[in-house]
This record gives C-alpha cells, structure tokens and sequence, in this order.
C-alpha cells in the first residue's frame, strides 16, 4: 500500500494543470484541477481505512543512521493522525478550490492562486505525513513562505506589510523549532519519532543553561519548549499572535484554508510530539498557561472588533488558544477532536464570510437590522453553496435582481428624502441590456492590474472616477464594465433603461476631496479637477456645492449606498433627472 | 600523468592564456566575450581534468569546479559593451590565480594569494569612486594581507600561521578585517564583484582548511569571539544599509563569520562547512548578478527607489525572490542544507553562542525579505520603462539556483574530498549545554 504514500503528491498535479499552458482555457484547466485534489481527497480516505484496519503506513528513502548526510531525508510516517488530517484537509481543500474557481473568477492571479492553493495543500499533506523531524521542519518552512505569498496583495501596503510581517514572525518561530531540532539530535542522536521518544525516556539529560549559577534544565523540557516556540508561531500563541489578524486581506477563501488547516500545524507539532511532550511537566505547564492566555486573548479581542474578517481571526486565535490549553493538560486527543471540528467550523464560516462580505459591498443596507428572515440564497450550508450554488455564474441570469435594485434604491432615496426621478433598469433580464450592463452603462473599470487591488472596483459615472470600492469578486459584483469608451457608446443611447447623457456631464464629477481622491491608485491626474465632490453631500441642497460636509466617510457606509447617493446628488445638484446606479445582487 | 605541483600553472596558464586571446580580440566585443566563456568551460575542463589524473588533490573536487563555473555564470550574463571588457580580461586573470591558490601548497600557495590580494588591491584602487573611505579601508585590509602573506613566508611556524590566519581572514571576511570584502562587492564594476563574492572566500576557506591543524585552542576562542561579534555586527549593519549592494556584502559578513564561528568552535571544517561555504558565496554571487541587471538598466540606485517589478518583470522578480529565499536559509537551497548539516555533526555540541548564531540567522530574514518585498512588491513606479531579464541574464541565474539546489539536496558526501578532514590540534570547545 506504499503508493498511497503519493497522495500528498496529487495537488501538485493540480498546481501543473492550473499554471501552465495557454491563459485562454484558464477556466477548463481551473475545472480539470479540480480532479486530482478530488482525488487526493479520496486517497486520504482510503488511506484512514488502510491506516485504522492495518496500522501506520511508513517507508524511508534514507539511512536513519547516516542522516546528517543528507540534507533531504525523505520518508512516509502515515498513523491515525496523520490520516485524520489529511482527510481534513484534502477535504476542506477540495472545497475551498471549488469555491474557488467562482469566487476569483476573472481575476488577474486567478491561475497562480490555485496554483499556490494545490502547492500549499500538498506542502501540507507531505508536512503531516512525515517520517522525520527534519522533513517535517522541511515542509514546515516552505508553508511559511507560502502563507507569505498567499497573504500577498500586491497594490495594497497594509497586505503587504502584513504579509512580511507574518513572514517574519512565522521565521521567529522556525528558529526556535531549529534549534529545538539540534538539541535533540544532540542529545538523542535521531530524529525519527519513536527512536526519539524511546532514547528521550531512557536517557536522562540535564543542560547546563549557566554554568557559573548552577541554572540547569531538563534535555526533555528544553528541547520541547524549543519545538513548542514552533509550534506557537504557527498556531498565532501569545504573544506571536500578531501575524493572523495582519494577514486577513488576503482573499477569502484563503483564510478558510488558513483557519481550517494551516493554523492547526502547531496543534498538529504537539500532538505528533506527544510522547515527548508527556515526559516534561513542565513544558506542559507552560503549554497550558500560553494556551490560556491565548485564549482569553483571542476571545476577549474577537468581541471589540468590527470587521468580520478580523472577528473569526480573533476567534480562531482563541480556540487554538483553547487547544493549545488542551495539550498543556495531556488531553492530546481531545486537542485533536477539537482542531478537527474547529477547522471544519472555521471553513464552513470563512466561506460564508466571504459571501458576506461580498453581499455587503453590493447590498447598501447589508447585513439588515430590520429583517426577520434570512435571505435565502444564505441559508445553504455555505459549503454546499460553495459547491453547487454559483448563483451568477451563468451569464443572464438577472431576472428579478432589478426589483432589488429597485427596492434598495428606493429605500435609500426614501431614508435621505431623496426623490427618485428615475430607475434605470439595469438588469431587466433582456439579452441586450445585460450584455451592456456588463460592458458598461456606467464606467466601473474593475482594474485589478498589477499596480492596483486586485480586489478594488473603481467606479466612474460618465467617464469621471467616483470612488473605488472592494468587491470580492467583479463578476458578481455586476459591475464588470470594461473601457471608458464602451461606456461613453453606451451612454449616448437611449433605450437601455437608462438616461442619456450627453458630453456636458463628462467632465463634472471628479473628486477633490484628498481622501478620496489620493485613495485611487490609477486616478488619471492630468484631468481636471471640478468644484464637485460627489461623495459629498452639499450642505444645503442646491446651494454651492463647494459648501459641502463628509456625508459618508465617517460612518462607512456601504460603497455600494454611497455610490447611488452620490449618483443621486450630482444628477440633482445639475437640475436634472437623476440617475441611479443599479448595483446587482 | 599530471605531477602535483603541475596542477597550479596549468590551472594558472589556461585562464592566463585565455585573458591573452581575448585582448587580441578587443576589436569585437562579441568575440571576446566568446573567448572569455571558452576560456572559462576549459578551465572547468581542466580542473577536472587534473583532479581525475591526481590520486590525492589538494582540495575537493567540487570546490576546484564551482570558480570555473561561477566565471562562466557571471560572464554569461554580461551585455556587450565597451565598458565592460575590462572586466572580463580581469575575471579570467582572477580566475587563474584563485585555481593555482587553491591547488598550491607552501610557498607557491603564499606567492599566489600575494598576487590575488594584490590584483583586487589594484582593482579597488583603479575603480575607487571619487574619494570613498570604504575603498580606502577596504585598500588597507588587503594590504594588511599582503603583508601578512609575506610575514607567513619568512617567520617560523607559530608566528607564520597567525600571520597566515589574518592573511585568510582578510579573504574569508572577519571582522575587524571585512572591509575588503565589502569593498570589493560594492565598488568593483561588472561581473567583478559576483565572481570575487565566491572566489575569495573559497580561496580564505582553503587556506582555513590547511591552517586548522595547527592552531592552538586559545586562537581559535579568539576566532570564535571575533566570528560572534562579526556575525552579529554584519547582520546589524546588514538590517540598516539602504543600498543593496552593502546590504549583501554586510549580510554574507554575517553569514561568512558563521562559518568561522563553527570552525573555531568546533576544531573541524567538514564537508557540510563546505556546501555552507559553496552555498553563501553562490547565493551572494547570484544576488550580485541580479542586482547587476539593475544597475544596467536604471543605473547605480537605492533599492527603495524601485519597487513592484512582479508584473512588468516577472522572470527577474521570480528568481530574485528565489535567490532571496536561498540566501536567508530556506529549504531546498544549499545554505540551508549546509547550515543544519554543519549542526548535526558530531563534532557539535549547542552552547551558549549558538542562540546568537541562531538571532543571526534569523535577522536574515527581516534584510532579505525587506530587499524582496520592496523590489518585488513594493510601490510601483510607473515611470520607469521595465525590460525583463535577457536570456543569458536568465540562462546564468537559473543554472546558478540550479547550483543552489544541487547543494541542497544532495547527499553531502558527494563534495567529500579524498583527504581527510582536518581538524584542530586542541578542539576549542565551548562550555557544551550537554552534560
């Protein structure tokens, strides 16, 4: 059954399908990836069977005793452990991709995200399967720098940051596991699991930590806590927690990986070094008392936020918390129960975070206060949404979303008794009209180039920038407009539900509030600026407009809401009938 | 059959002849640089040639290849122009001299490094920028070496192998002796500073090799104390330098005195000392000929004036962030493997020092992931035309992080030397936290 030592080699296949070849046929090589992490998914169930009917598979390419020799020491340690997680994750990985493949859809890096999702998964599954210590350190490093790359968004300075400061941290902690690994072959001699737990409990050592002051410790404890500095970078313990909640500007089902499967490698450490750890009361002492503090932490911080991103972060910082606190009382497998339903909890809710977030940025008036019943697009199971409900995937699917746009304008214009001189019905479901509403009524130029968010829609009215918002996906967003001309073409004509607007609004509506105006990374400077600014409000309605106050900025309102508002205003601070930007659900 | 002491002049001669042809050829830039590339593949021929005909060579195999082979590299990616050809004529004069240095023994051994400390002396000198103190201070290290290599020549044998240490130290930088070193990889135009980023330390690292024998416990706890300090004082001036090209001479002070902090504190150089040696000189070297690349597009700039070549130069951006990778420690690249190889030998015991050698290591990652982020992600410039890597520019970086990952992954008896390691005559061994 050795072969079934390749699972953890499958994704990679999945990384060679997605990243290479033509960009064209991205979509059908996205659908073909699918298959071998499916696959994988199937050899790690396979894998449970063989591992709870036959015992652990294990096979080495090397000579244990000639380790040092060797800088890779390849082998395959596959127990009960190892198994349960490669199920959980190849599972929960299967379906982040599938979720995937709709919610990066037409992103610029969406070949290299599932590329680097399928490496990552299979730089877990080698990490969780391995025979050694130093492979497992191997594997150990490599996902710190690829949890670098992932947490990367390229035109944003707060992710960037984050990403080198989780890169960073993540390094702290590999040192320590380094020097953790050193001592023990120092000591012991090996670093194949049982060999060292065996000499561990066998052979009593003591190091001298200052001589001259007779400070000694435990070889045991020393090498553990060192191991267990490891384990604390990865599984975000006080007080290298900082990482996580700087990292979460990655995409969103990212974070359902992070949080379902990366995070849990320091629980998977001290687990897979339990007989180790057993052997230092100690080290479980502090174990225990990190893991507490950790979790009153995570969980205290997880109620003062706003963000709901930053919300299950904390929350996840708090349950390892909870876990780590587990493994300090030598309730190993309880701990292991517990990153099991965590990671599986966490995912299912970090997919749901990002339909959200993404309903949020469309939906002015999302999350409702006022609502009794939940929409019912969100009351699937999220990964079962993520699998089978891609509700806009299919193009002219927009029946009915022009009576929500309806509603939510109205509702708008209503809370800031404006009159609603005119609905553009944007997505009446008429062929022709959904073909323009996706190539530009209104000119949003989703720029998610090189230099730009690549998550950040900016959106125009005439072919002026009004403001530049988050969407998690454009396509969704339905704001998916490309070129200013195909914009200008479409505005001059009527009959598409919409006005008709002439050159003499062109040039009307530029922004010259700096805090706007300097938060768009590619606003063209060389136009002129105009006296208006259409996010705010004027003070009195049609008086000078340059008398006007922050209308939105303070309380953060939905972009989505301040974009119509804004639309609203302008169109009446010219004294003519107003248009409202249709936001898709 | 090739006698022993042939070795070093025919290695010397090749290169030498080589240089000759190549300054015939003055006239046609293309053709020198094609008689440089042959002369560099013909060395490596030679060297292995030699190495195959002697039962015992004098150093190990792989390290004769890689100087011959990082001459080829460095020169391969070279643009045609005037102001380099110079340099080449220089790389194939250098690299003669440092094969002959590594296969010498005794005096011949002396005479050579007096020839190659005085030849980069020369060079500093000839591109001194204006009145820069660091050239001047890296001048006076190599003159110190000079000296010292002649001091080794004619005193007797207590006296001549200090002299010696301190001619090794100016080549394997150590502090206080480093300023050469950093000199020599900031001032130095083309492919200089790449091929002299290996080339020294592997001619500092041999002679280190044949000294350790017969140095005494006391000299080599002081070597372990000025390594310490080196290491932590290269990493902080590594961490404070906004010019990469002193950021990576400081960064592989760092990582160089390292090596002698294992040396010293161990008694012994093995083959995993080796690959780390091998490994930090390639990847200084491969970083070098990035930075090079730059420099040749947009001039001699800071690197926090550039920023977000990921798009507009992504085959640059990618083995950049590569060789980045393998210069801080990161597995599968060579300076890891080296560096966990030389830990788990027997030979080692963790003491105290060893969590400064480990605060050392890991500083790396906040000046290499800083100089990656900022190139590579940082704020993009958009008005700067880009022009990724040239073919040879990326032929010469691939085979480099080739190199790389040979080191890494491969068994670390294949670099074994026929010889046996030496080590210390007494092992200066710390106070082992082991008891």
């Amino acid at each position: 059954m050795s072969f079934l030592a390749l699972v953890p080699l499958l994704p990679l296949l999945t990384a060679g399908i997605v990243m290479t070849g033509d960009r064209a046929d991205q979509e059908q090589k996205a659908r073909s990836g699918l298959f071998p992490i499916a696959a994988s998914f199937l050899g790690s169930l396979i894998i449970l069977i063989v591992v709870i009917s036959d015992g652990p598979i294990m096979f080495q390419l090397y000579d244990p005793a000639a380790i040092a020799n060797l800088a890779f020491p390849i082998g395959v340690y596959i127990d009960r452990l190892s198994a349960v997680m490669m199920v959980l994750i190849t599972g929960v990985t299967t379906l982040i991709y599938r979720y995937s493949m709709g919610y990066m859809y037409q992103d610029r890096g969406y070949r290299r995200y599932l590329g680097m999702l399928a490496i990552t998964t299979s730089v877990l599954l080698c990490m969780v399967s391995s025979g050694n210590l130093v492979m497992l350190f191997i594997f150990w490093q490599i996902l710190s720098w690829l949890l670098f790359l992932l947490a990367h968004n390229h035109g944003h300075a707060a992710t960037l940051s984050g990403a080198s400061n989780t890169f960073t941290t993540l390094r702290l902690s590999d040192a320590a596991f380094l020097a953790g690994i050193v001592l023990a072959y120092s000591l012991y001699g090996t670093f194949e699991f049982h060999t060292l737990f065996t000499r561990a409990a066998e052979t009593p050592a003591t190091l001298s930590i200052w001589p001259e002051l007779g400070w000694n410790m435990d070889g045991v404890t020393a090498v553990t806590l060192l191991i267990f500095g490891g384990a604390m970078g990865k599984s975000a313990q006080f007080p290298i927690h900082t990482w996580l909640p700087r990292s979460l500007y990655a995409p969103t089902p990212i974070h359902a990986l992070l949080h379902a499967g990366i995070i849990n490698a320091g629980g998977f450490l001290l687990n897979r070094l339990a007989p180790l750890y057993g052997l230092s009361p100690t080290t479980l002492h502090v174990v225990f008392v990190i893991g507490m503090l950790t979790a009153i932490l995570g969980a205290t911080m997880m109620l003062t936020q706003n963000d709901i991103k930053k919300t299950l972060g904390f929350s996840t910082i708090g349950q390892m918390g909870y876990m780590i606190m587990e493994c300090g009382l030598g309730a190993f497998s309880l701990a292991v129960f517990h990153l099991i339903a965590h990671g599986l909890f966490k995912g299912t809710v970090f997919l749901n975070c990002g339909n959200v977030i993404h309903k949020a940025r469309q939906e002015p008036s999302f999350p409702p206060i006022d609502r009794e019943t939940e929409e019912s697009e969100f009351s699937n199971l999220t990964w079962f949404n993520g699998i089978f409900h891609d509700p806009l995937a299919a193009p002219g699917h927009s029946v009915g979303h022009s009576r929500r746009v309806e509603n939510s304008a109205a509702r708008i214009t209503r809370d800031r008794d404006l009159p609603v001189l005119h609905l553009g019905h944007l997505f009446a479901g008429d062929p022709l009209v959904d073909a323009h509403s996706r190539r530009g009524l209104l000119e949003g130029v989703c720029r998610h180039a090189g230099d730009s968010d690549h998550r950040r829609l900016h959106l125009s009215v005439c072919g002026r920038e009004l403001y530049s918002f988050s969407v998690p996906e454009p396509r969704r967003g339905g704001l998916l407009f490309q070129g200013r001309r195909a914009a200008r073409t479409a505005l001059r004509q009527p009959g598409h539900g919409h006005d008709v607007i002439d050159d003499s609004e062109l040039g009307l509506s530029v922004c010259p509030c700096p805090r706007t105006h300097d938060n768009h990374p590619r606003m063209d400077r060389s136009v002129p600026r105009a006296p208006v600014c259409p996010v705010h409000e004027p003070a009195v309605s049609g008086s000078a407009v340059s008398q006007h106050r922050p209308l939105r900025h303070a309380d953060r309102a939905s972009p989505g809401e301040t974009a119509i508002v804004t639309a609203l205003k302008l169109r009446m601070s010219r004294g003519v009938p107003a248009l409202v930007i249709g936001v898709r659900p | 059959m090739i006698e022993s002491w042939m070795t070093p002049w025919l290695l010397l001669a090749v290169p030498l002849l080589g240089a000759s042809l190549a300054m015939l050829m003055r006239a046609s830039l293309q053709r020198m640089k094609t008689v440089a590339l042959t002369t560099a593949g013909l060395s490596l021929v030679a060297v292995i040639g030699c190495s195959l005909a002697q039962s015992e060579a004098a150093a190990a195999i792989s390290l004769l290849c890689l100087p011959p082979a990082m001459a080829f590299l460095t020169l391969l990616g070279q643009p045609l122009h005037r102001d380099n050809s110079s340099a080449w004529i220089m790389t194939l004069i250098l690299l003669g001299v440092a094969l002959a240095t590594l296969t010498s023994h005794a005096a011949t051994h002396e005479l050579l490094l007096i020839l190659l400390l005085s030849l980069v002396s020369g060079l500093l000198y000839r591109h001194q920028p204006g009145s820069a103190p660091a050239t001047w201070r890296g001048m006076s290290s190599f003159g110190l070496g000079i000296i010292t290599a002649l001091m080794a020549l004619t005193l007797p044998a207590p006296a001549s192998t200090i002299a010696s240490l301190v001619t090794c130290a100016t080549l394997l930088p150590l502090l206080p002796l480093h300023s050469g070193f950093v000199a020599t990889l900031s001032g130095l135009p083309g492919n200089l500073p790449a091929l002299l980023a290996f080339i020294l330390p592997t001619v500092g690292f041999q002679t280190l090799f044949l000294l350790l024998p017969s140095l005494s416990g006391t000299v080599l706890q002081t070597v372990a104390l000025l390594a310490l300090a080196g290491a932590v004082y290269g990493s902080l001036r590594a961490l404070i330098q906004s010019h990469p090209l002193p950021r990576l001479g400081y960064a592989s002070l760092a990582f160089f005195c390292m090596l002698w902090w294992y040396v010293a504190d161990t008694g012994t150089a093995p083959v995993q000392a080796l690959v780390y040696l091998s490994a930090v000189g390639l990847t200084t070297s491969g970083l070098l000929m990035v930075w090079y690349a730059i420099r040749a597009r947009y001039g001699d700039i800071d690197f926090r004036a550039l920023g977000g070549l990921a798009y507009p130069m992504p085959r640059f951006s990618t083995l950049l962030a590569l060789l980045g990778l393998a210069a801080l420690g990161m597995p599968p690249f060579g300076v890891f493997s080296g560096f966990l190889g030389m830990l788990l030998t027997p030979a080692f015991a963790p003491s105290g020092p060893f969590a400064i050698i480990m605060l050392v290591w890991l500083t790396a990652s906040w000046y290499y992931t800083d100089l990656i982020q900022q190139v590579v992600f940082g704020r993009p410039r958009l008005d700067i035309r880009h022009e990724d890597l040239r073919q040879t520019e990326w032929i010469s970086l691939m085979l480099v992080l080739l190199l790389l990952l040979i080191l890494g992954i491969a068994p670390s008896r294949i670099f074994e030397s026929h010889s046996p390691s030496p080590s210390a005559t007494v092992a200066m061994k710390g106070e082992p936290w082991t008891r």
